[in-house]
């Protein structure tokens, strides 16, 4: 959701314990969002005010530096105290199969180096598309079924071409609420009139596709990244196709985790074919970087030379291809790691379940910890680094009011016992601030 | 201005705010206000209802259509919560329509309406029509009272110029979330003329609801 208004301090409540919430907390984002005057820059003495105060107070719990890999135990610099905290457990990190640090993975990406060098040094169109490139993308239409693909710089910029690419003004493009910034951006880009249809409601999507005649895509998610839950695609394509819709779907979150194959979602419903585009990334799964669209040799064909986010960048470098290169085969190679991930998801939501965590609705890797309080979302994420948890925070507007969060991230990576360990500490914190009952004594382990 | 002029008494003041058309929003907005958008065309239409016991105008109940705006921020003065444009008022007596026009230059539909509130577990039903014809339905539903005391900017706009007023919304318990567990319906009417009703989303992404309120208006400010 963009910004919609500002707040004052007074309108927040207080803190009811763990001492005073300072007063920048009060405010957020929203509040530096539109400023009256002339002067372009008019917002930015106040931001830098506000920032300097409330960046120490807890806003520094954003962006803070790994010292390496991102494993399933990491070591964190705290930016505010300069210390670095060793050995947190990481909940954070999207590397949903701990492929980003496998040897073969980094041993493909040394071997490339040596034979490409760092970048790509064009864009794909002209001189930036390599022998490698050309193969990954071979290789994933083959791993998704799918005539033709066609890779991205980002996930951000595949969903930005695709939409823009694709849809003009006078189309209509209706995507769910959740939708990623990249859709919106997509959509704003494309100057087609743009919908968005309650979370997963067919009926408001319908309400939305049968007013209008021309063009149209509907456009969801697999796993809808805040939330951890997946689209009713079934009911969705139904009446996007009665309606004479076609359906992008962004895979994003369920790319190699969903699926016979692991193709995603609309695998997992057997809808792969009726779904007319598909969007995956590799910063997720893949532990690498950049994202892609597959679909039909036409498709693909139409898209390379209208999607302006591919065409006007550097194309992704022949380093990262080689290490997702790499990590496909092995994602293909050993089905157990999938085996393994979905083990983990079903163990911690047991073991949060057993807490009484509040997770929502999830049923997926992404496990939101719903805090529910705005003003102590950032102090309970400081409490969890220090008792040993490093696990990202997400507050208004980035979601509804009342409804702060933790971004929890499972990996096939982590170990029962660091399943274990995380579940007691989160309960634990959680305890200690009201948020679930006091049970964190009763969290058994099936480890021994 | 005395003490006491421009303060309002209310019951229950609830309001909540659906997603609209920006095409509808930029052409019921003055040339100087632009909307807000919740979304890429998207914007905000806020619906009010108040039942006032005490105040200037006396008792009556009152239903406002506004659309949500970028606030006037001047350094230094406090950031207001939000700021809009009523675009349209409706209110059940003729002394107290006579108040928003002539003091407040707030537009108003120019015949009585009737606003009933239905007060349940958690939720409270409002319901606006005039002269047996329907306007809108709308419910709103409650999260956790507490006392609260908010600032908004309040613009209007007349034959005689463009003004803003700044309002304070106090009350013993206030109410708010984003959980779109309420409703809206609204109907074909010469209030709602000014939007196309199947654009408007029929459940709102935020409901506020004040308890035991006074709403004190500034004197009109000339832009």
């Amino acid at each position: 959701m963009s910004v919609v208004e500002s707040e004052a301090p007074e309108d927040r409540p207080a803190a009811a314990e763990g001492g005073q919430v300072p007063s920048a907390m009060q405010y957020d984002y929203t509040n530096f969002y539109f400023g009256s005057g002339d002067d372009a820059f008019a917002m930015l003495e106040p931001f830098s005010e506000w920032w300097a105060e409330s960046h120490p107070a807890g806003y520094y719990l954003y962006g803070l530096p790994m010292q390496g890999a991102p494993k399933t135990r990491v070591d964190i610099r705290d930016t505010k105290t300069g210390q670095i905290h060793h050995d947190l457990l990481n909940f954070a990190s999207y590397n949903y199969l701990g492929l980003s640090y496998r040897p073969e993975v980094k041993e493909a990406v040394i071997e490339a180096t040596h034979l490409y060098g760092n970048g790509a040094s064009g864009s794909p169109v002209l001189s930036g598309s390599m022998e490698i490139h050309y193969q990954l993308a071979e290789r994933l239409a083959v791993f998704k079924g799918k005539e033709a693909v066609l890779i991205f710089p980002t996930g951000y910029s595949a969903n930005l071409g695709v939409i823009a690419g694709l849809m003009r003004p006078g189309d209509l493009i209706v995507a769910d609420q959740y939708a990623h910034a990249s859709v919106v951006d997509g959509m704003i880009l494309s100057k087609a009139n743009s919908r968005f249809f309650r979370h997963n409601k067919v009926e408001d999507l319908e309400r939305k596709l049968k007013r209008f005649d021309g063009k149209k895509l509907v456009i969801v998610e697999g796993v809808y990244s805040m939330d951890g839950d997946i689209a009713v695609l079934p009911e969705i394509l139904e009446v996007s196709k009665r309606h004479g819709a076609r359906v992008l779907i962004d895979e994003a979150h369920s790319t190699f985790i969903y699926g016979e194959r692991g193709r995603g979602v609309a695998e997992h419903f057997g809808l792969d074919d009726e779904v007319d585009i598909h969007i995956g990334t590799f910063s997720k799964s893949l532990g690498g970087q950049g994202g892609f669209v597959a679909g039909s040799k036409a498709l693909i064909d139409y898209l390379r030379g209208f999607s302006r986010s591919r065409f006007f960048s550097c194309g992704i470098s022949p380093v990262v291809a080689a290490g997702i290169l790499k990590a496909l085969e092995i994602f293909e190679a050993e089905p157990e790691l999938r085996q393994r991930l979905w083990a983990n998801v079903e163990y911690m939501h047991s073991l949060l379940n057993q807490g009484g965590v509040p997770v929502g609705n999830s049923e997926s890797q992404v496990v939101p910890i719903l805090v529910n309080d705005d003003a102590r979302v950032l102090e309970i994420g400081e409490a969890l680094m220090r008792d040993g948890v490093y696990i990202n925070p997400v507050q208004y507007p980035a979601v509804p009011k009342h409804k702060s969060r933790f971004r929890m991230s499972i990996s096939a990576a982590h170990s029962r016992e660091e399943l274990e360990q995380g579940a007691r500490i989160i309960t634990r914190v959680l305890e200690r601030y009201g948020i679930c009952p006091q049970t964190s004594d009763t969290i058994t382990s099936t480890t021994g | 201005m005395p003490a006491d002029v421009g303060h309002y008494y209310f019951n229950n003041g609830v309001n909540c705010l659906f997603e609209m058309p920006t095409s509808d929003a930029r052409r019921l907005l003055p040339a100087h206000l632009q909307p807000l958008e919740v979304q890429h065309e998207r914007s905000i239409l806020s619906v009010t209802a108040f039942d006032f016991y005490k105040g200037d105008g006396g008792i009556y109940q009152e239903a406002v259509l506004a659309i949500l705006v970028p606030p006037r921020l001047t350094p230094g003065e406090r950031l207001p919560k939000a700021a809009l444009f009523p675009f349209l008022v409706g209110t059940t007596t003729e002394p107290s329509r006579r108040e928003g026009i002539d003091r407040w230059r707030l537009p108003h539909l120019m015949q009585d309406i009737e606003v009933t509130f239905k007060e349940g577990d958690e939720c409270i039903d409002i319901s606006v029509g005039a002269g047996g014809d329907p306007i809108l339905d709308m419910t709103a539903t409650s999260y956790k009272f507490e006392a609260t005391e908010m600032l908004f900017h309040t613009f209007m706009s007349d034959d005689e110029g463009d003004f803003v007023s700044h309002v304070t919304m106090e009350g013993e318990g206030y109410s708010e979330h984003e959980f779109e567990r309420g409703s809206l319906t609204l109907y074909e009417h010469e209030m709602t003329k000014g939007l196309t009703l199947d654009e408007v989303n029929d459940y709102p992404f935020r409901e506020q609801w004040l308890k035991k309120g006074v709403e004190k208006f500034t004197p009109l400010r000339s832009l």
